[in-house]
Formats: C-alpha cells, structure tokens, sequence
C-alpha cells in the first residue's frame, strides 16, 4: 500500500509551524438585484512557515495581500482551501486555537484601537476570553506585555487618544503578543509610521524573534524592509502567487519575468524616493 | 532603583470623568442641567406642591390675574382661568401630563428601537434589508402625521395619542441606531475585538456601545423635545388629552378665546412648553458635545 507509506512519512516528518494548502477566496458583489459579479481576490495558494522564520507578502496594489493576511488571521473564511497549525487544521469549531496561535498587527494603530476603551482593557480582552488566569495574573500579564514593547507598565491607565502613534503601535503589537502566539501577521503595519519609528519597531520584531521565537507574516511595499527581515517570500499578481522561495535567491535569480519586474520597479522606486 | 512611577501623582480621567469636566465647565449648560433637575423635582412632587386642586373650580375667582397684577393674589400666584381654577396647580399637574409622559414614551422608544436597531446591524440580511425599507416608509412620514393617522384609527384620548406617538418615535431610534451600530461594526477595533474571540454580546456591551453613546443621548434629546411638541399639539388638537386635564396643549386650546381679556391663560402654558424643550435640548447637546470631547 503506497499511499499508506507516504502518509506515514508525512506524520512522522516534522510539521512545519504553518501550512497552507489551496487557499482561496472569491468575493461575491451584487451589481444589480439579479446580477452578480466575482472578485477572485486570492487564488489557490500554497506555502508554509517554520518557527522564527519570516515571510514576506509582495505585490501591486489589489494583487490579493491584505485579503491573503486576513485569510490567515481569520478575518474572514476562505472559499478554498485549508490552514494547518502544528498539523492541526483550523475551521470554525476551533477559532480558540486560531486566536492563540496567530494573531494579527493591523495597518493603522488610529482605527485599530477602540478610543473609549483604556489600553489595560484592550489587552484584557484577549486574556480574558482565552485564558482562565485571575485577575492578579491578567494585571501583571499586561504589565509584562506593555515592558516586553519598551513601554511603562503606567500606560494601562491611559486611553488610546492620548498615546502618540508609535506607542499606539506598540499598543497593538502588545496586543498581539499577550497570548503568546507562534505567528503575527502585519498588514502594511509599519508603512505608516516614520523611518525612526519604523525601524524601533522592525528592531523590536526582531529582537522578539530571536528571543521568543516568533514567526512573522509581513505584507509590505517596501522592498529594502523585505530584503532586511524575512527568510522567504511570496509575489503576488492579481490573486495569484506568481513566484515564492528563499528571499535572497529571488532577489538575485527571479524565474517568471513579471517577478522580477515587480521587485526592481519597487525597489528603484524606493531608491529614488528615499 | 530609582523611581519609574512618573505618572503616579496624576490621575488618568475616563472618558465618562472628561465628559463630566468639559460638561461642568460651561455655565450655560449647568444652569440648564439645575433648571432640568428642577423639572425633574416637580414633576416627581408635583401634588405636593400645587397649592390647589387642578380641577377645583371656584366661581367666585374667576380669571384673577397673576400675582404681579395690582389685582392679583399670592394664593393664586399665577392667576386663575375661565372657571375659577388655579393656573399653577395646573401647569404642576401638566408637566407630569405632558414632560412626564414625553420622557417615559422616549424611554421607552429608546429601548425598543435600540434593540431592534442593534439586533438589524449584527444580522446584516433579510432582516436588515426589510427592515430599511420599512423604516424608510415609516421615516419619510412627520411623526406628528403618523401620530394623527394612528389615533384616526384607535380615537382620539391621552392614552391613545401616547400609544401613537411612540409607535411613530420608535423608527427615529431603530434607523439611528442601526445606522451608527452598522458604521462602528465595520471599524477595524471590533475586527481586532473578534480576533480576540469576542462573541457577539461582547462586541456590542465593550466595543460599539461606548461609541454609541453620543448617538443615543442626541436621539434621546430630539425624541423628548418632538414627544413634548406632538403631545401638546394633539391635545391642543383636541385628539390627544381631553378636557378638563390639564396638560399643556389642551390648556392652550381651552383658553384661545381669553388671549385679549386673560392674556396670561395662554402665554403660561406656552411658556412652559417652550422652556421645557429649551432645557431638554441645551442639557441634550451640551452632553453630546462634551461627550465628542472625551476623545480628543
Ligand atoms: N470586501 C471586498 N469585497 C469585494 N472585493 C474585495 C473586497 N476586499 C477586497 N476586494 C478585492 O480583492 C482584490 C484584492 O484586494 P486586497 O485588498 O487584498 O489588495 P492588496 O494587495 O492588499 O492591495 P494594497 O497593496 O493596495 O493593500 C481587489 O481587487 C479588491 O477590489
Ligand atoms: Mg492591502
């Protein structure tokens, strides 16, 4: 029986942290009360993602990256496909898992953090809801949390208008961290802070990584951020992975042309920006 | 080590404790806000304090004027009507006749309109599609309108023009509510609140509701002060509170004819709405205003 043997020696390999097979997403726009129109956002895509390592999401406006990150983090369902953690596959009756393991750093810390609701009460949330710790632990968890991000463990007091917006930032990383999850996605997290700011924060990301062994899923424009953070990479073109692999060897070696297209364009382009 | 706790001699306010701070400071509305505890007191010990029956006619007095007028008397401090009864215990049993019944029909819209309004912006399906199109309908119609059709129907009486004004306020609450409970629902904190493994409850108690507030109370405000003016339009109407009750409107409406002989059977009551409403709306909008306030 061969299929036998190699699914043996598919459980006995060792699982990478994140496997993602197939997926897809397809949105559905009612254009008239009879008629509809399909957005193939994301198509049949595959990769995985071992522990501390960090993946890099590239590609035009509209290629399907943010949808692809929301995929992961469970925003919203897939169409197609299916997401493996440790081996273990995420679907809804396991959205505990999915909130424990990974979690998301959205792009603007100004609309992802409730103004009325105090920066203790934002980390709450998560503990709360996932964790049976008392709320002596949960306190000294936030604390820890809000050092671990080199801010105070006074800033639980405050509310989100009166936090500038590299601690704002650091807020919603603080969030993501709390539960100790083995992924953090970022979507476009650190486009909008200023290069001082954004390069504390890349620092801080690293630092955890090496420390806690993090893994991250990073979608960006910024070429130069790809190239100095992440182990590999995936390129996108309208919804489809046109090319993924080792970050350095398609740096230097792309195969499908529009890949090699897309990197030089953005990455000139940031040369001469910047 | 040295001491880290810089913040610790300074309190960090809560948005309720900064909306209180900027509502406090501004002289106008805290006068409004002691007028309207006033109101509230009156309205509460109202028989207690009216110096009269509000039904008791005396034939003897007979449209005594005010208590300012050389003519007047401090037992009858605001004067007496066509048949002899007192003008202020009537205006003390109106407000609970028409303030009271204006809040309690407010309130009451307020909690159906707000279920069923947070209850279409989480279904977001048939229900909500159907329910748009139902208040649409009911919307584009002036609630006084509505009010009027309804009691066609039911009669006219106190009780039955209640009955139809709140039926026509309760549209006001569902579409504002649904509409901000829509818009903050699509906000990326309540994302990130699901991601934490909120479920709908959750969502709705810590994350929509401490943004809604500020539409509540301005839904509030405009739902009293249009209950004040459609109860006392009916009963000036003669299809909401009949005679001889002494609320507000039907006051006006009995004392027409006496505007040129007993000036004053007609500018109290007059005043008295327009007061009420003025306080209702400055205490409304000054606490919105402080409410925006606390968040920047
Ligand atoms: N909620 C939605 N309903 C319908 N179509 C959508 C929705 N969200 C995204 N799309 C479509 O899916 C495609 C991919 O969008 P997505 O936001 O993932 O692009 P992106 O790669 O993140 O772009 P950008 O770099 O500008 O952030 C686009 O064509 C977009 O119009
Ligand atoms: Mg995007």
């Amino acid at each position: 029986m061969p299929e036998k043997i190699i699914d043996i020696a598919t459980t006995t390999r060792v699982q990478p942290l994140l496997r993602v097979e197939k997926l897809g997403k397809t949105y559905i726009n009612p254009t008239g009360f009879f008629k509809r129109q399909e957005v193939i956002a994301v198509n049949d895509i595959s990769f995985s993602l071992n522990r501390a390592e960090t993946l890099a999401i590239i590609g035009e406006t509209g290629s399907g990256k943010s949808t692809l990150a929301r995929l992961l983090a469970g925003v919203i369902t897939p169409t197609t496909g299916n997401i493996y953690v440790d081996g273990c596959k995420l679907d809804a009756s396991n959205t505990d898992l999915r909130c424990r393991s990974i979690r998301m750093v959205f792009q603007d810390p100004e609309t992802s953090l409730n103004p009325r609701t105090s920066v203790g009460q934002i980390l709450d949330a998560p503990l709360q809801l996932n964790t049976d710790m008392s709320v002596a632990k949960r306190a000294e968890k936030i604390a820890e949390t809000l050092r671990l991000v080199g801010l105070l463990p006074e800033y639980a007091t405050f509310y989100p208008p009166m936090l500038s917006s590299g601690q704002k930032q650091r807020i919603a990383l603080a969030r993501a961290l709390i539960l100790n999850p083995k992924i953090i996605i970022a979507d476009d997290t650190l486009s909008t802070l200023d290069i001082s700011l954004r390069s504390q924060m890349i620092n801080l990301m690293l630092e955890l990584q090496k420390t806690i062994g993090i893994s991250y899923i990073v979608v960006t424009h910024n070429m130069g951020l790809v190239k100095h953070i992440s182990d590999k990479m995936i390129v996108m073109h309208q919804g489809e992975c046109i090319e993924q692999g080792c970050t350095e060897q398609l740096f230097s070696h792309p195969t499908a042309a529009l890949c090699g297209q897309i990197l030089s364009n953005q990455y000139n382009m940031k040369k001469q920006r910047g | 080590m040295p001491n880290l706790n810089v913040f610790a001699d300074e309190h960090i306010l809560s948005p309720a404790e900064q909306t209180w701070k900027h509502y406090s400071s501004q002289q106008i509305a805290m006068a409004a806000l002691w007028a309207l505890g006033l109101l509230f007191f009156l309205l509460v010990f109202a028989p207690f304090i009216a110096p009269h029956e509000p039904d008791l006619r005396q034939a003897h007095l007979l449209l005594q004027p005010p208590s300012w007028d050389d003519k007047g008397t401090v037992d009858y401090f605001l004067g007496t009507d066509d048949l002899g009864r007192d003008v202020l215990s009537r205006l003390l049993y109106g407000l609970q006749l028409t303030f009271g019944n204006a809040l309690l029909i407010s309130f009451i819209a307020l909690i159906i309109g707000t279920t069923i309004g947070i209850t279409a912006a989480i279904s977001h399906g048939l229900l909500s599609s159907t329910l748009h199109h139902i208040m649409d309908t009911a919307l584009s119609i002036p609630s006084l309108l509505l009010a009027i059709i309804f009691i066609s129907v039911l009669g006219p009486g106190l009780d039955h023009s209640l009955l139809a004004i709140l039926l026509a306020s309760i549209p006001q609450f569902i579409r504002g509510v649904y509409l901000s409970v829509y818009q903050e629902l699509q906000k990326e904190y309540i994302i990130a609140l699901k991601l934490d493994g909120a479920n709908n409850y959750r969502i709705i108690r810590y994350g929509v509701f401490p943004n809604i507030i500020e539409t509540l109370v301005n839904l509030l405000t405009r739902a009293i002060s249009s209950a004040i003016i459609d109860i006392s339009a009916l009963g000036f109407l003669g299809l909401g509170a009949q005679r001889p009750l002494s609320e507000w409107g039907t006051m006006l409406s009995g004392a027409t004819d006496l505007v040129f002989i007993a000036p004053w059977t007609v500018v109290l009551p007059g005043l008295a709405i327009l007061v009420t409403i003025f306080i209702v709306n400055i205490v409304g909008e000054s606490l919105r205003q402080s409410i925006i306030a606390g968040i920047d």
